[in-house]
């Protein structure tokens, strides 16, 4: 045996057993041409196309990848001034509405006699929906056609209200689950001006938010948590502060640098009592008329405001002080805790303190107005749901709306929907409503649609086709404008539905625009660029704006319900805002930030009431109103107010698709339906628990949040942070004595920096991560096994005391360690160094010890339980079509094997592709990992540590830099550096 | 003893394996029926029209590409436009649809192999499609190969080309040694 080397041996023996093995064939693979290529296309490389985001109404720019004709990623437009390049986990998931698994097919019809939806063809839905239509227009009844739709502040909403102008119809309802239409009331009332202004966060020096979920769904958060890092970080000496107001400690509320936890429905009353103390104190701006503000503070007295809301005299004086000075600071309100049955007093009372402490015009600015501003107020929905009861609406057009879920069922939606003899429903996948729906035509994906919509005055984003419909869609204008030429009896061309195409109409729309965007130049020209960019934009000059104070007196919200019992708070939930994403798999398997729940819907549960009944966290709680009951796995909270529970808003469909089926329970059961001066009022119910018996556990892949001591995320006062600064970076540590040689790496050594003061904990790195990566999704049942997928996870850290905590965000992904523990433990060689200082794992050399996994201290090393890659297999991941979207530059993994961060390994050789090409290093910046490239507060950095005058090696150097577990002397490629924590005024 | 032992089980194995294996390979059949009897001889060799004149993408992209039926047209709407293959070829091209070829080359799909670097480093299609253009009819045999591991631990040249790791690392790196070319040898170029 001495003539042969163990590994030649090894090599005839595999071989042979491949040969052998090739006996029993595969089947030829063909490779199909195209016919005529497409211009422009090259195969295996990919093109972009500008679009906008429509998961929400913050109309967020974003640019799609597409491969070989299918989007396999998106991510933020940089030219867009909303969200400038970045994109929130929803933002991020939209794909998955695009490949959902449960979309719809093709246009359905409800047959008649059996009741069931069957398959139609589009000409003769059309001209069944036509036939209708046809009928109530001609014999005078054209008012009895209404449409409902979900906001749409571009051409879509122009021509659904030119279609029913020109038919007669009933106007439009604009419906938004979550509309401000308080911010809107409150604007009317003191500045008279009916619009949502445009909040300027990133030049404030205190932001005092009311109860304001702006990281997580508030009007525009990806533009909001980007303006807010600006206000935020530590920059030259200076940072903003942040104080929030709000009973429970939320996603936004662990960023606050001072969290006020006052009692539920109080915060009209804590701003009047700020108001009134600047006004005693003489703080206000110069100019402001005190005497008229002076009236409406009148009968306030701080103590009794302090007594009532929990918040100690002292920290009104102080917040008061703080907020006056700041010059100019700014004042939001929002979410479900203003949203009471006063929520328009609180806005007004939030407007004057603006106009107070000299914000408005500042901070505050009226011009660019927010689209939200053009939602229909909640009465009108109201009014509509009543006029249907009364049977005086027979067609009914809903237009990307789930009424029978996002509205509260005591509306009486369900019932007044059965009274409409022809309910045709626009959706593209399945939901409540199309179930009760007797037309449905499918309309486009946004992103296979032509469109657009202003997020605020001044900013027009463009939407094109960024691929060919995935199944048998139309879109909605053009079902509509085909409909009403038959209606009309005009033919193309000709009427005031001319339009052949909602393609051609919507350049019409834009041609009108040209002179008002790009006056002097060609409308070609502006297209093409509108195109490219993603629509146009202007600034919008700030409107002078006058208050007039009024005395509207201000109360604690009213609640109804049981006097013993607790207030509800059920708020848009991050992860699927009004419910919309909850068929999105991505976003399920997400963990929310605070409570890292994945899969499921919960209620939280105040530690003392917990106590008291008894409730351990995944028990099942009754949870009785006035109104209704569900029935709710308990998450037990100790920094919840005591007479608060918590239900977000968003699970608990019961026809959303496979991944939203059984997941808890709507909390819009429990709400009253009535119309308060601000809409609906989300907070005006006591409600009381039940424990019932009977376990759900919760699926909760980071159980604790308590560090042990271990330092894992790290914090540094102001104070010492600025000093820091000053004398500039500390000496480098002694490093930790190694038995290997120094590794030298040749031409680049990767890092990153995380700043874990920037990260608010949105969870918008995970998703898309995910979505590069292809990243399988594998359940409640496997997470709550420990065995989730996600390469790159959100670690929430808190300390001090429980009920009013410090959070830390830590996202922690693989390290990619200078001496990393994985690589020699590994017996096959699957784990190694590369010379650019990767930790590599090669799949196919994997055979699945998990040595490297238990050795990892990070424990970022994710192993293939299960065979998610092969659709055979019970566990697949990607039920069709959403294979898809896989990354084609990725390997999809099979069974057996580990996985982990790459440091988007595809994007590296890209760009070192490029760079070689070109003779030339990666300069830097040029590769941009995708967990970096979302990050709303851009609080990840990558490149080369090699150059020293790298951001990111200037980052490591920051003497707020630290590495996890530096102890262990893994020398990570990854420095975090330290969050800036303000001294707070109480313990 | 041990030794003698070792090296008689060896023996056996190897024998059984031998017994059966097939000397083609793992690839496919050598040279499978293609929808059209398309001839690589003819173009590239008799007529020497460039590959990247049909196979246009492998300079700017990870696939070569396979030329689109309009391409073919181009020529062959009077080229040879008599011919019953080329009529075939129309015929293709009058239904608007794709030509089903059958693939030949193909690497595991946990490999990613961009042609893109390797036509701009000056590697000829022939180092790893084999001599394509003396082919009427494009044949190969991939994967591991035991005659070729044989004779590759000989010393001596391999008969095909058989795109395995082993080939690829060999060449890049004897690439390193003979210019100052970078051929990565680093796993996750190809395996990521």
């Amino acid at each position: 045996m001495s003539g042969m080397k163990r590994r030649d041996f090894f090599k005839i023996v595999g071989a042979s057993a491949a040969a052998a093995a090739a006996g029993c064939g595969r089947a030829p693979e063909q490779i199909l041409p195209y016919v005529v290529p497409p211009d422009n296309l090259v195969p295996g490389v990919a093109s972009w196309f500008a679009s906008v985001c429509r998961e929400c109404p913050a109309g967020c720019g974003l640019i799609a990848r597409n491969r070989e004709g299918r989007v396999v990623k998106l991510e933020g437009n940089p030219d867009h001034p909303v969200n400038h390049g970045t994109l929130c986990m929803r933002g991020q998931s939209a794909l998955q509405g695009l490949y959902n698994p449960d979309r719809l097919r093709g246009p359905l019809q409800r047959d008649a006699a059996s009741g069931t939806l069957k398959p139609v063809k589009w000409e003769d839905a059309e001209k069944f929906l036509a036939e209708h239509v046809t009928g109530l227009v001609k014999s005078g009844r054209g008012a009895r056609i209404a449409v409902l739709s979900q906001l749409e502040s571009g051409s879509p909403g122009r021509l659904m209200d030119t279609w029913v102008q020109a038919l007669g119809a009933r106007p439009r309802v604009a419906y938004e689950p979550f509309n401000y239409e308080s911010i809107r009331v409150a604007s009317r009332l003191v500045f008279g001006r009916d619009a949502i202004p445009h909040y300027a966060l990133e030049e404030a020096n205190v932001l005092l938010s009311f109860g304001t979920d702006f990281l997580e769904t508030w009007l525009s958060p990806v533009a909001y948590a980007g303006a807010f890092a600006r206000l935020h970080a530590l920059r030259h000496g200076r940072a903003g502060t942040f104080i929030h107001v709000e009973p429970r400690l939320s996603t936004t509320a662990a960023s606050a640098d001072d969290w006020i936890r006052n009692a539920p429905g109080t915060e009209g009353l804590l701003a009047l009592s700020f108001l009134k103390v600047i006004l005693d104190e003489g703080l206000q701006a110069p100019g402001v008329d005190g005497g008229a503000l002076r009236t409406v503070v009148k009968s306030v007295e701080v103590e009794a405001v302090a007594r009532q809301s929990g918040v100690p005299a002292g920290t009104i004086l102080r917040i008061a002080r703080s907020f006056a000075r700041a010059k100019p600071g700014l004042a939001i309100g929002g979410g479900v805790s203003v949203n009471g049955t006063n929520a328009a007093e609180v806005q007004v009372v939030i407007h004057l303190l603006n106009y107070a402490a000299g914000n408005v015009g500042r901070t505050v600015r009226f011009g660019p107005d927010s689209a939200f501003g053009k939602a229909s107020p909640y009465a009108d929905v109201l009014a509509l749901v009543q006029a249907m009861a009364k049977g005086e609406i027979e067609v009914l057009l809903l237009v990307h709306v789930n009424p029978l879920f996002a509205l509260p069922p005591k509306s009486g939606f369900a019932d007044a929907l059965k009274k409409v003899p022809l309910v045709v429903s626009f959706a593209n996948q399945p939901d409540e409503t199309t179930q009760q729906a007797h037309l449905i035509l499918p309309d486009l994906h946004p992103l296979e649609s032509w469109g657009d919509f202003a997020p605020r005055e001044g900013v027009m984003g463009l939407m094109q086709p960024t691929m060919a419909p995935v199944f048998d869609a139309k879109a909605v204008g053009d079902v509509l404008l085909s409909v009403g030429r038959q209606v009309l009896l005009t033919p193309e061309g000709k009427g005031p539905l001319r339009w052949p195409t909602f393609e051609e109409y919507l350049k019409d729309q834009w041609r009108a625009m040209a002179a008002r965007f790009a006056p002097g130049r060609p409308f070609s020209q502006l297209w093409e660029e509108a195109l490219r960019r993603g629509g146009a934009w202007k600034d919008v000059p700030t409107a002078p704006v006058q208050p007039r104070p009024t005395g509207m007196p201000v109360t604690a919200a009213a609640l109804e319900g049981d006097g013993q019992g607790l207030v509800l708070l059920t708020y848009p939930s991050l992860r699927f805002y009004d419910g919309r994403g909850a068929n999105k798999p991505w976003l399920q398997e997400a963990p929310d930030t605070m409570t890292q729940v994945t899969w499921d819907a919960w209620v939280e549960v105040p530690a003392e009431s917990a106590k008291k009944l008894a409730i351990r966290e995944g028990d099942l709680v009754r949870i009785s109103s006035p109104h209704g009951a569900i029935e709710l796995p308990a998450y037990p909270s100790e920094s919840l107010h005591p007479e608060a529970v918590a239900i977000p808003i968003g699970q608990g469909h019961t026809a959303y698709g496979r991944y939203a089926k059984d997941r808890g329970a709507n909390p819009l059961l429990l709400l009253p339906a009535t119309a308060a001066p601000g809409g609906l009022p989300f907070l005006s119910v006591k409600v009381t628990l039940a424990k019932i018996g009977g376990r759900r556990p919760l699926a909760i892949p980071q159980a604790t949040a308590d560090q042990d001591g271990r330092e894992l995320a790290q914090h540094v006062g102001l104070a010492a942070a600025r000093e820091l600064e000053l004398r500039g970076a500390v000496p480098e540590k002694a490093s930790h004595p190694s038995m290997y040689p120094d590794v030298k790496y040749p031409d680049y050594r990767w890092g990153m920096t995380i700043d874990i003061d920037a990260c608010t904990g949105c969870q918008a790195c995970v998703i898309a991560c995910k979505t590069e990566n292809n990243v399988p999704v594998v359940g409640k049942e496997q997470v709550a096994y420990g065995r989730d997928m996600h390469w790159l996870r959100v670690e929430r850290w808190q300390e001090g005391k429980p009920s009013h905590p410090e959070t830390l965000f830590l996202p922690m992904l693989c390290q990619h360690c200078g001496v990393a523990p994985c690589e020699p433990v590994c017996p096959v060689f699957a784990s190694y160094h590369t010379e650019d200082g990767l930790n590599a794992q090669v799949y196919n050399r994997c055979v699945g010890t998990r040595y490297c996994n238990n050795n990892c201290p990070y424990h970022v090393r994710r192993f293939n339980w299960w065979d998610y890659s092969s659709p055979t297999s019970s566990s697949y991941a990607f039920p069709d079509p959403l294979p898809l979207q896989l990354n084609p530059d990725v390997t999809v993994r099979q069974l057996g094997v580990m996985e982990k961060c790459t440091m988007c390994i595809q994007r590296i050789i890209a760009g070192k592709d490029t760079a070689k090409d070109e003779k030339r290093q990666v300069r830097d910046g040029e590769i941009v990992t995708e967990c970096q490239q979302t990050c709303p507060t851009q609080a990840i950095v990558f490149g080369n540590l090699k150059d020293p005058s790298s951001g990111v090696a200037t980052l490591a150097r920051s003497p707020r830099g630290y590495h996890v577990l530096e102890e262990l002397g893994t020398r990570p490629a990854i420095t975090y550096l330290k969050k800036v924590t303000r001294d707070r005024g109480h313990p | 003893m041990r030794t003698r032992v070792a090296l008689g089980i060896l023996t056996l194995v190897l024998l059984a394996l031998l017994l059966l294996s097939t000397s083609s390979g793992r690839g496919q059949a050598a040279a499978p029926a293609q929808p059209i009897a398309f001839s690589h001889q003819i173009h590239a060799g008799q007529y020497k029209i460039d590959c990247q004149y049909c196979h246009s993408e492998a300079r700017r992209s990870e696939y070569a590409g396979i030329p689109s039926v309009s391409r073919c047209m181009g020529c062959h709407k009077i080229t040879a436009a008599d011919r019953p293959e080329i009529q075939k070829l129309a015929a293709f091209f009058n239904r608007n649809e794709p030509i089903p070829w059958v693939r030949i080359f193909k690497v595991p799909e946990y490999v990613s192999f961009p042609h893109k670097p390797h036509v701009r480093a000056g590697v000829t299609c022939q180092a790893c499609h084999g001599p394509i253009e003396t082919m009427a009819v494009v044949h190969a045999k991939t994967g591991q190969n035991f005659v070729n591991d044989l004779l590759n631990l000989a010393g001596l040249a391999r008969t095909s080309t058989p795109l395995t790791m082993g080939w690829c690392v060999e060449c890049h790196t004897k690439m390193n040694a003979k210019d100052r070319t970078k051929a990565p040898l680093e796993c996750l170029t190809c395996h990521h």
